[in-house]
């Protein structure tokens, strides 16, 4: 059994909105794992039903081998969290400290503000910080009883690029701890940088999940788009012959423009110009391209995975 | 004790409303002795002679005020208690920590009667203060059951009120909901009903009439127990309502 796993957790709302269906998670110890939508996916709910805070319509939460998340052994961080204005960040942190009853706060809390920067701040009012200052605030406070598991949703969200590379190497750091993390983001490419394993979620359904190594290796391939003169049915019948072409496209509908999807990007990059050169076809456009997981993100949002 | 971290946060979130709590009834109540004494003085001398002063009159005037102006403030220090949260974004912090709703709306609860208590009591000494520096002597045990039955009479309003901060997406809301309830159940005894019995309000005259000396102590007990059980009904309600509200949308 996975670190946090769910098996068949759904949510229909009383309104008869099925936010989340069926959804099966498995995430390892130690894993950053990027739970990936577009906004309205279901991230939030699945998040919220993963805490305890909303009841899942039906399906399980496992963590640890034990049925539902142990509160105490996960920090969290809500998307757009809010804290009490009247406390200071050290008298937050203390406050929260205190509801896990550990022996020893004052440490653990150092150790919190130390990780996300925040030392010199901690006697700032928190209707005085940033948002920035107030995600980092948000992630000491998850930190500050020392969990195993971090669910993080949104951590980046509403943040300038600095802020959120900042969040992002914090996360990073974590990770480095021995921290197993949850995080949710509809922006693949700053989740790309640092999830090891990844779930991309549309429309409340899981559609891809997996690590980030495997994902790379089933998902990545490349894209050669071609342009001739005059006929080259020949040519393009020898291409979708090759064996590490996977699918040839014409793109123009005249026969002129192709683009071709490659398996095997070091035969393609050795063997189909050869084969393109070595024919009749006048040449006019020749481009390689990588396709990422970026790619691969749009193109499940935008149709479902294949 | 996580509860006493609970009412800790509670009482620093809410120690302006206290204050204001607090202040409220120290002015409608010792203005009621003040007034009863200086009524006369300040009206025309024809009318002056329709007033006659008289402190039994201007303790039952303290009463009634408190009564009145402590239910609705304390409507207002109670509708944020978790309609507040819920607006402002920090419930979800706090439901995502190792604390049960129970707690959460029993401290909260209790935050707020303490200060309804401390404001009673504070209200409850300077009316007698000045009820025996203008009028006579008064025992003041009389005064100390009296704020022990006004504190009973508005944490029930608080609890009435923390009803529909469980329920409300809005503070707003709750104060609209809990007013008009409020306001029913308060108007309930003045008329000839054989509900008047469901009211609350109808066991709060024990406060009066404690401080009148007009109630047995069997009486006052079982008047004041009936407005506990009432609370305690409403209290209960919260926490179901907060657990299902909050497990569901």
């Amino acid at each position: 059994m996975n670190f946090l796993e769910t098996k068949n957790l759904s949510k229909t709302y009383p309104n008869g909105v099925k936010a989340v269906k069926s959804l099966n998670l498995k995430i390892d110890k130690g894993e950053i794992y990027g739970l990936i939508g577009p906004n309205g996916a279901g991230k939030s709910t699945t998040i919220r039903m993963l805490m305890g805070i909303l009841e899942p319509s039906s399906g399980s939460v496992y963590f640890d081998g034990g049925s539902g998340l142990d509160l105490v052994r996960t920090g969290y961080l809500p998307e757009g969290a809010n804290f009490y204005r009247f406390m200071t960040i050290r008298e937050y942190l203390e406050w929260s400290c205190s509801l896990y009853d550990l022996p020893d706060c004052e440490s653990n809390i150092d150790e919190s503000l130390d990780t996300v920067g925040l030392e010199d701040l901690e006697k700032r009012q928190l209707d005085e910080i940033s948002k920035g200052q107030k995600q980092r605030v948000g992630i000491a406070q998850a930190l500050v009883h020392d969990p195993n598991l971090l669910i993080l949703d949104e951590p980046t969200s509403g943040l300038d690029p600095l802020g959120k590379k900042k969040i992002l190497s914090i996360i990073k750091e974590l990770s480095e701890q021995g921290k197993t993390i949850l995080t949710s983001s509809h922006i693949l490419p700053e989740l790309s940088q640092i999830c090891t394993g990844v779930g991309i979620i549309k429309g409340g359904e899981l559609v891809l999940q997996g690590s980030m190594t495997d994902l790379r290796e089933q998902f990545i391939t490349s894209n050669v788009e071609l342009g001739f003169e005059g006929p080259v049915e020949d040519l393009i019948t020898k291409i979708e012959g090759l064996d590490f072409v996977s699918e040839v496209e014409e793109m123009d509908g005249e026969g002129s423009r192709y683009k071709v999807r490659v398996k095997n990007e070091k035969r393609a990059k050795r063997e189909l110009p050869e084969l393109v050169l070595n024919s009749e076809a006048v040449v006019t456009y020749y481009d390689f391209a990588q396709v990422t997981l970026e790619d691969i993100f749009i193109e499940t949002m935008e149709e479902g995975v294949k | 004790m996580k509860i006493r971290r609970l009412l800790v946060k509670e009482f620093k979130e809410t120690r302006v409303q206290g204050v204001v709590f607090a202040a409220v009834l120290v002015v409608f109540g010792a203005s009621s002795v003040l007034l009863q004494k200086f009524i006369p003085q300040l009206v025309p001398e024809n009318l002056a002679e329709a007033f006659q002063p008289s402190l039994t009159a201007g303790l039952a005037d303290y009463v009634g005020n408190s009564l009145q102006m402590g239910s609705i403030v304390a409507i207002l220090i109670t509708i944020a208690a978790l309609a507040g949260e819920r607006e402002s974004g920090t419930l979800e912090l706090l439901l995502a920590r190792p604390v049960s709703k129970t707690q959460i709306v029993l401290s909260k609860f209790f935050a707020r009667v303490s200060y309804v208590f401390l404001g009673n009591l504070i209200a409850g000494l300077v009316t007698w203060y000045y009820a025996v520096y203008l009028f006579e002597s008064f025992p003041l045990s009389k005064v100390l059951l009296a704020v022990v039955g006004l504190t009973v009479v508005i944490s029930f309003v608080v609890g009435l009120t923390m009803i529909f901060s469980a329920w409300s997406r809005s503070k707003i809301s709750a104060a609209f909901g809990s007013g008009a309830v409020a306001l029913a159940l308060a108007i309930l005894p003045t008329v000839k009903s054989p509900y008047d019995m469901i009211s609350p309000f109808t066991y709060g005259e024990v406060a009066r009439q404690s401080l009148l000396g007009e109630v047995t102590v069997t009486g006052y007990l079982s008047d004041l127990g009936a407005i506990i059980g009432f609370t305690a009904f409403c209290i209960v309600l919260t926490i179901m309502i907060f657990r299902k509200v909050e497990k569901i949308t």
